[in-house]
């Protein structure tokens, strides 16, 4: 199905979006934009917009306001073009239980256009032994393993997966990780929710972590992490004054020591700073550490403030 | 596929081995008594086999995330429903006409126009499916569902009995107006040959269709304005 549109040519393209669930304002003015061969990481609380966002970009949901574009169509008027082009792995399975591992893989040929083999299909994600199991005696993470494999029927040029991975055991993991890695290689873009923000470290090159309905922060991993202030910290002895300078904050530790904790998105500079200070006024720093601000520190920092949208709220 | 949960296969069985065993305690004479008792079991089984199966199915393949998925397929919204509606109507449609085969074979005459016996069972099984349909929009599990679907079952078969027993024409009308009822008025006519008093200056023939349509619609414009492809939330 790849290679009908130019490389630059965005997979989704989605502006302004707002939905409502009746006063309840569930997406917020967002802005999402994903390119082929991009594995996009879509990040946030429960209730964060996340869902909704999803379901608005595959058609299922008329945005309040706003424009999607998927392959440069409208999904609400164009879906079953759309969807001939997009797989999708929903937070629940919903396969019929009554049917087998392959009967399940062969009625979602039936429904697409797309073509593909059976038993291969179902070997790429590790089930080839269970193809004749009734889907209602999968395991949780097996039943995860199909809806990959149904997902990834005939190799779409979008795959959009919310929250794949939870509750998967190691193992089932693996196998959404290399497939997400496949699909990226083969030139799909794939759109995936999370709530393993070691996933999206792992697998996006590009994140948007959502808040409230809206956008909070988007961007490459470097850049988000950039967007929050790196910090170096180091402890004083006891007696000695620590120096007066901007971002520094100073906190009481054992033996009369004194922390510094010296914060900056400039992470090279903050440290020449604290260690020239200290070389030039003769003092020792103990336990000089210095770190850049991990994707935790900027989910729990953006998930917990009020402040969002802005610049960096275009997930580009 | 349908056939393979046990709840949906047995309700299925149920309608149709209740119609026979009725038949054989029954006993009717005559074609107005086999008339009267194929126009009422073969509206009662069309509810019990068709209307009540679709509901259970449609409600459980919503909780299930089923309908939520095949609505990622290239399948369109109609089609979806179609699809799940269309093994129940066959299946429906293939029970009634064996169930009334059994009453021949029990030795019912033969229907005396059994051309027109098509019309109620064709437009009936249509009837149940968009019916079961819109009460899945009620009901929220199964368990609800076994209670979402008695007003109807009980309803028209209630009507069914009063109309096929022989009433005056007011509440002839207005018992053909309980959605599934001109089933069994149309099966009547269909087996004796004989219709029933016209209402509104309409042929029995003409009216039930018109209301089988009527109510087909309705069902379809009510499904459509509840439908939800997920669980409530």
């Amino acid at each position: 199905m790849r290679g009908r549109d130019t490389p630059d040519e965005p997979v989704i393209e989605a502006h302004g979006l707002e939905f409502r669930y009746g006063g309840t304002v569930a997406v917020d003015d967002v802005e999402l934009v994903v390119h082929p061969g991009e594995v996009f990481g879509l990040l946030g609380t429960n209730g964060a917009g996340k869902t909704t966002t999803l379901e608005l970009v595959q058609g299922f949901r008329r945005p309040d306001a706003g424009t999607v574009r998927l392959f440069g169509l409208d999904p609400v008027t164009a879906g079953r073009a759309v969807r001939r082009r997009t797989g999708a792995v929903l937070q629940q399975a919903g396969f019929l239980a009554e049917l087998t591992v392959a009967e399940t893989v062969r009625m979602t040929a039936a429904l697409s256009s797309r073509s593909d083999d059976v038993d291969e299909c179902i070997t790429r994600v590790g089930l080839g032994h269970r193809r004749d199991v009734a889907v209602g005696q999968l395991s949780g993470g097996e039943r995860r393993r199909l809806d990959i494999a149904t997902a990834t029927w005939g190799g779409p040029d979008l795959v959009i997966m919310d929250e794949p991975t939870t509750g998967l055991d190691p193992e089932s993991r693996r196998v959404l990780w290399a497939m997400v890695r496949r699909l990226r290689a083969d030139g799909a873009a794939v759109v995936l929710t999370t709530h393993y923000l070691e996933e999206v470290e792992a697998l996006a090159d590009r994140l948007a972590i959502m808040h409230a309905g809206r956008v909070a922060i988007a961007g490459t991993l470097e850049s988000v992490l950039a967007s929050r202030p790196a910090a170096v910290t180091a402890e004083l002895d006891a007696g000695v004054h620590p120096p007066r300078m901007p971002g520094l904050s100073t906190a009481a530790a054992g033996q009369g020591r004194t922390v510094l904790r010296l914060e900056s998105t400039d992470l090279t500079r903050a440290t020449h700073t604290l260690t020239g200070w200290a070389l030039e006024a003769g003092v020792r720093l103990h336990r000089l550490r210095a770190t850049e601000a991990g994707l935790d520190e900027v989910f729990h920092a953006v998930s917990g403030s009020t402040d969002v949208a802005g610049p960096t709220g275009v997930a580009r | 596929m349908v056939l393979r949960r046990r709840t949906v296969a047995l309700s299925m069985l149920a309608g149709p081995l209740m119609m026979v065993f009725f038949a054989v305690v029954v006993s009717p004479e005559g074609p107005e008594g086999w008339g009267m008792l194929a126009g009422i079991s073969g509206l009662i089984g069309m509810l019990l086999s068709v209307y009540a199966s679709a509901a259970t199915v449609f409600t459980l393949r919503r909780e299930s995330g089923a309908l939520a998925r095949l609505r990622t397929t290239e399948l369109s919204g109609a089609g979806i429903v179609a699809a799940t509606g269309a093994p129940l109507f066959v299946v429906g449609m293939a029970q009634t006409l064996l169930v009334l085969a059994v009453f021949v074979a029990l030795g019912a005459p033969a229907p005396a126009q059994p051309l027109l016996l098509v019309v109620p069972i064709v437009l009936g099984g249509a009837f149940c499916v968009v019916a079961g349909a819109l009460t899945s929009t009620f009901s929220s599990g199964a368990e609800s569902v076994q209670f979402t679907v008695l007003p109807l079952v009980i309803v028209a078969s209630v009507a069914a009995n009063l109309l096929a027993t022989g009433v005056d024409p007011a509440l002839r009308g207005a018992l053909l107006l309980v959605p599934g009822t001109p089933v069994a008025d149309l099966i009547v006519t269909a087996w004796t040959g004989v219709p029933g008093p016209a209402v509104a200056g309409l042929a029995p023939t003409v009216l039930g269709p018109l209301l089988l349509v009527a109510w087909i619609a309705i069902a379809v414009l009510g499904a459509a304005a509840r439908w939800r492809w997920t669980p409530r939330g």
